[in-house]
């Protein structure tokens, strides 16, 4: 975004002023005439940890069943759909996914409500690069693409991108439309912003001396070039540090995005992984620019929902898969099924791991050779909130799309209804926080034991920073706490050899997750899943069908 | 009683006729005042209601004569009377207004009430007094305060009280002062009356309620908004999606949708006969019109005249719009009772939710929603909304869009105009002058438009094909221009018109 663009939308300033004097105004009268009703409870819900303990412990009924199959993927997230859907495509009948949980999606998942489906962690899909072919087809398949212009260009369904207004930003007191705020900022700000934006502007057209892009999607075909990839040997914090970036504003915008998109703070983030996500994504449309995003009520749970369309008999829920071993030529899979209490023994010729590297670890507990200690997860906590009225919550102003609150330690909310036609007051908000101040670990633990009410109280200090009437508006209030988020890709995690050992696989044992690539987006998940998927193609032409 | 306080004491009744005289006035005046901003029709207003006060002052005197015991208790307690019933008086009419067809019985059930016991004073006090007077003494002092309340209440009503204080703490202020006169004569002459401390503590009991009503005058005041307005208010109400206000000054009604003017009663026929007749009489024997939003039925009042349509369908949000404008007296004189005639059905939704799962077909579709002020609002405006018009014209149907003003946002009349063009429709856009709005722009869509009307309607007030050839030409300053075109991931308009209209306010 250029400075010029900044100024044009002086004009907005005044008008979002004006709304905070109406949400005063109306939070004045809120106090004077309207009985404080009952507060909500909030609950927790998500992800089964009794299960979870169950594999950690490792106390499992010793098999009643074997059964034999050509291909297992353990693990219903998106590379795993991703994967399933691309043996089916290719004809490939014989497989079976597994997952632990009651639903699919890892960390697509979604939820819904009375008032609305929404979603539980991720929750937009950028426009796809043009080159990445499997992937427009796909959303072409779906009709989130209904056509191409004469030029070649996607038009997407209208439905699909997010309308305005996309982004704001609470800062200093007062909401900004856009983030980085299109108005608002201080002049030094405001100049390390743009210098910042246009360097990675510039990087959008280059290509290293390999010939390729120096930042892709699929990561794996960003340019090995040294002069990208030693930004994998600094944090985003040395980055701004040797460049001599002081400003505030964009140390803490990046400190954002690091922990919106990697989970971790930029003292950690590997700087590679962050011109990734500012360089590599140049999405093209017909009737969309590449700022635009495809969203959902459901977040990308309805991706999830249409990458398993059709793989009804494939897709097995509650099923958790407590060790993969090789025996001989073929691979067992000791899968306990929750429903049934009874464990299942599936030997097969192939194993996609479309599990984390922290599952994978106890999984493949017999099998030595692997360095595990490179990937790091940091805990997260979402809430979804059910609100009785938005429009008392912001006075004039509609809510966005993404709303994000400055010098708050969340990551803001976003509105499940926004794409809504649908005039309801009633909406859900999902606030996202990340927990990445201290070791991982550390922050696992300091979460591990916090009940409902400790969660009510630590999302509502939050959101009164903005929302000072907020508590009276909410019905319902979901938490989910992740022990173990998105993989984040720290310093020098992108060059460690060990990605490159699982991308490889072992004789038909595939690796899938997201975090073998070290960011987790939609579009790694889905490329990896169709990698696998090829992996095992590939090797069937030697054993024959 | 020694015969200085005799004096004194009667001094303080005449003082209190004075007071009687002047409360009695203000209640007529405001009465008057409020029907005629809420009826409109002044002269009836007034002459109307000061026959039934001066009548019912009448039927108080007459009822005095019943009065036998206890005449200052009496006096007393008829005083606090007039200070409730008169001092509540503006607030209940506001109030009663939005219930309209039951509003004129209360109106005049209070005039009646007020004037009977304003009525009944007066004897009673000559009465009291007819001891301490000759009888033409008592006549001429008595008659004389009245009178002279009745031109101090007539001076200060206009001239300080409305400008100043405003109807609703003009009244609450009249009531406390007759009720705090109730009190002094409670205390002064203690002793003389029976029944004493039921009627202090009822006099108290009615000084804190009015005293509280003139404290949260502006609350309640604000509570009807006529605070953003410089007519007067006669409805308001916030329905679920908008803040709902209707005004009257000199017999001329203006709505308010949040804020924003929807039409004046002394014009809108130019605004409603330009939205319609344009487009509607070029159809071919129209038969299904659909009007989106419009829910005040002035759109479906200038459809009726044409004899070929059968059926029309009206898909607005707001069901408090709807109801209003199907049931208030005031408001079906404006739309002929459109909204209750047989061939209309009104369907309270979303238009663009609506539109989705709608699977019939019109002839001719009239889009009247407000200007796209808000993200709610201007999506409503965007291609995606005009493909799913395209879905629901029959074929050489055409529809119609206000579009907002031409000369004062030229940039978001023709970011309609050309978003309309982006699906595929060819546009004819015209404007017209509406006093109370200035020039105001519409932009016809279809993929054929004949050039000649096949039936326009008789008897129309501004709309003539003469007129057709004026409105669609656009002087330089209200040229075309390039726009972007307003999509639901960009909502230019919204932005385009929050940025012209910005200027101008």
């Amino acid at each position: 975004m250029s400075g010029e663009e900044f100024n044009n939308h002086l004009h907005r300033r005044s008008f979002l002023k004006l709304g905070g004097l109406f949400l005063a105004g109306s939070a004045l009268n809120a106090c004077n005439y309207f009985q404080k009703p009952d507060s909500f409870k909030a609950r927790i819900v998500g992800a089964n940890s009794k299960t979870g303990h169950l594999l950690r412990e490792g106390k499992f009924p010793e098999p009643s069943l074997t059964e034999e199959l050509d291909t297992i993927i353990v693990g219903g997230g998106v590379s795993g759909l991703s994967a399933a859907r691309w043996l089916k495509k290719k004809g490939i009948h014989d497989f079976k996914l597994l997952e632990l949980d009651d639903g699919l999606g890892g960390n697509s998942r979604g939820g819904k409500n009375s008032i609305s489906e929404y979603p539980i962690a991720a929750h937009y899909l950028p426009l796809p690069n043009e080159n990445f072919h499997a992937l427009i087809d796909f959303l072409s398949e779906h009709k989130v693409i209904t056509g191409f212009d004469s030029s070649g260009l996607p038009i997407y369904n209208e439905d699909h991108l997010c309308f305005e207004p996309q982004e704001r930003l609470f800062y200093r007191g007062i909401w900004y439309d856009g983030l980085p705020p299109k108005s608002g900022l201080m002049q030094e700000d405001q100049q390390a912003l743009v210098r910042f934006l246009e360097t990675m502007e510039k990087l959008k057209t280059r290509t290293g001396s390999d010939g390729l892009p120096a930042f892709t999607i699929p990561l794996e075909l960003s340019s090995k070039d040294e002069e990208f990839t030693r930004l994998d040997t600094m944090t985003v914090a040395e980055y701004l540090e040797r460049e001599n970036y002081k400003s505030e504003f964009l140390s803490w915008y990046l400190s954002y995005c690091c922990r919106d998109d990697f989970g971790t703070s930029t003292e950690n983030t590997s700087a590679w992984a962050m011109f990734h996500y500012f360089v590599s994504r140049n999405g093209r449309a017909a009737n969309a620019s590449s700022f635009d995003v495809l969203v959902w009520p459901e977040g990308n749970y309805f991706l999830v929902k249409k990458l398993s369309k059709g793989l009804d008999a494939n897709l097995h829920t509650q099923m958790l898969s407590y060790k993969v071993e090789k025996e001989g030529e073929r691979w067992s899979c000791y899968v306990y099924d929750i429903r049934k209490q009874r464990s299942i023994k599936y030997s097969c010729r192939n194993v996609i791991l479309c599990t984390p590297q922290f599952v994978n670890k106890r999984l493949l507990s017999s099998f030595p050779g692997i360095q595990w200690e490179g990937f790091s997860y940091y805990p997260w906590v979402v809430a979804n909130i059910s609100l009785r009225n938005k429009k008392e919550l912001n006075g004039m102003q509609d809510l966005s799309w993404d709303n994000v609150i400055f010098s708050s330690g969340s990551l803001g909310y976003v509105n499940a209804c926004h794409q809504s036609f649908n005039n309801q007051d009633k909406t859900v908000l999902t606030w996202y926080y990340n927990f990445s101040e201290r070791n991982a670990r550390e922050e696992r633990e300091a979460i591990y034991d916090k009940d409902e009410d400790h969660w009510k109280q630590f999302v509502l200090n939050d959101l009164k920073i903005a929302h000072p009437q907020i508590e009276e508006l909410i019905e319902d209030m979901e938490i989910t706490v992740l022990g173990h988020g998105m993989i984040s890709p720290c310093k020098g995690f992108l060059g460690d050899p060990v990605r490159a050992t699982l991308a490889k696989g072992i004789e038909g044992l595939y690796f899938a997750h997201t975090d073998v690539s070290g960011v987790s987006i939609f579009e790694q998940a889905f490329y990896q899943g169709i990698r696998a998927a090829e992996q095992i193609i590939e090797r069937k032409g030697s054993y024959g069908t | 009683m020694t015969t200085s306080g005799s004096n004194r004491n009667n001094l303080l009744l005449l003082l209190s006729v004075f007071v009687i005289a002047t409360c009695g006035l203000i209640y007529e005046l405001i009465a008057g005042t409020l029907a005629s901003y809420l009826l409109g029709d002044s002269i009836t207003q007034f002459s109307t209601i000061i026959g039934v006060y001066l009548f019912s002052m009448g039927i108080g005197s007459f009822l005095s004569r019943y009065v036998q015991r206890n005449l200052l208790g009496w006096f007393i307690q008829i005083e606090i009377l007039v200070g409730v019933v008169g001092g509540v008086s503006s607030m209940v009419l506001f109030f009663a207004f939005e219930h309209a067809s039951g509003f004129q019985i209360i109106l005049y059930g209070l005039i009646a009430l007020t004037g009977t016991l304003v009525g009944l004073e007066i004897p009673l006090l000559m009465r009291i007094l007819k001891d301490e007077f000759n009888f033409s003494e008592l006549v001429s002092k008595v008659f004389t305060f009245d009178y002279i309340g009745a031109l101090f209440a007539s001076i200060l009503f206009p001239l300080f009280m409305v400008p100043y204080l405003g109807l609703l703490k003009t009244s609450f202020f009249f009531g406390l002062l007759n009720v705090v006169v109730a009190i002094i004569l409670c205390f002064v002459f203690g002793t003389a009356i029976r029944y004493l401390n039921f009627l202090r503590l009822q006099a108290t009991l009615a000084a804190v309620l009015l005293l509280l009503g003139f404290v949260f005058a502006d609350q309640i005041q604000s509570y009807t908004e006529s605070i953003s307005y410089n007519e007067n208010i006669i409805f308001s109400k916030s329905s679920p999606y908008q803040r709902i206000i209707l005004t009257s000054d000199r017999g001329v009604s203006r709505l308010y949708l949040n804020h924003n003017l929807q039409f004046s009663s002394a014009d809108e026929y130019r605004y409603h006969e330009a939205l319609v007749h344009p487009g509607l009489s070029r159809m071919k024997e129209p038969k299904n019109v659909l009007v989106l939003g419009g829910g005040d039925g002035l759109a479906v009042r200038e459809v009726l005249k044409y004899p070929s349509v059968d059926s029309i369908l009206l898909v607005d949000l707001d069901a408090v719009v709807t109801e209003m404008f199907s049931g208030s007296e005031l408001l079906v004189q404006l739309n002929n009772g459109s909204l209750t005639n047989p061939k209309l059905k009104i369907i309270n939704a979303d238009a663009f939710l609506w539109l989705r799962e709608n699977k019939r077909r019109f002839d001719f579709i009239i889009i009247d929603f407000p200007d796209p002020s808000n993200f709610s609002i201007g999506k409503l405006y965007t291609n995606s909304f005009y493909r799913e018009i395209k879905r629901t014209l029959k074929p050489g149907g055409a529809f119609v869009v206000q579009s907002t003003s031409p000369f004062v946002a030229p940039q978001s009349f023709w970011c309609v105009n050309n978003t309309m063009l982006s699906v595929g429709f060819s546009t004819q856009p015209y404007h017209v002058y509406v006093p109370s709005f200035g020039e105001w722009g519409y932009v016809l869509g279809f993929s054929s438009l004949p050039a000649q009307p096949y039936f326009t309607p008789g008897k129309l007030k501004f709309y003539d094909e003469k007129r057709f050839t004026e409105m669609t030409s656009f002087p330089r300053d209200m040229a075309a221009v390039n726009t972007e075109i307003n999509k639901l991931n960009n909502q230019i308009l919204i932005h385009y018109f929050e940025d012209e209209w910005g200027r101008v306010q």
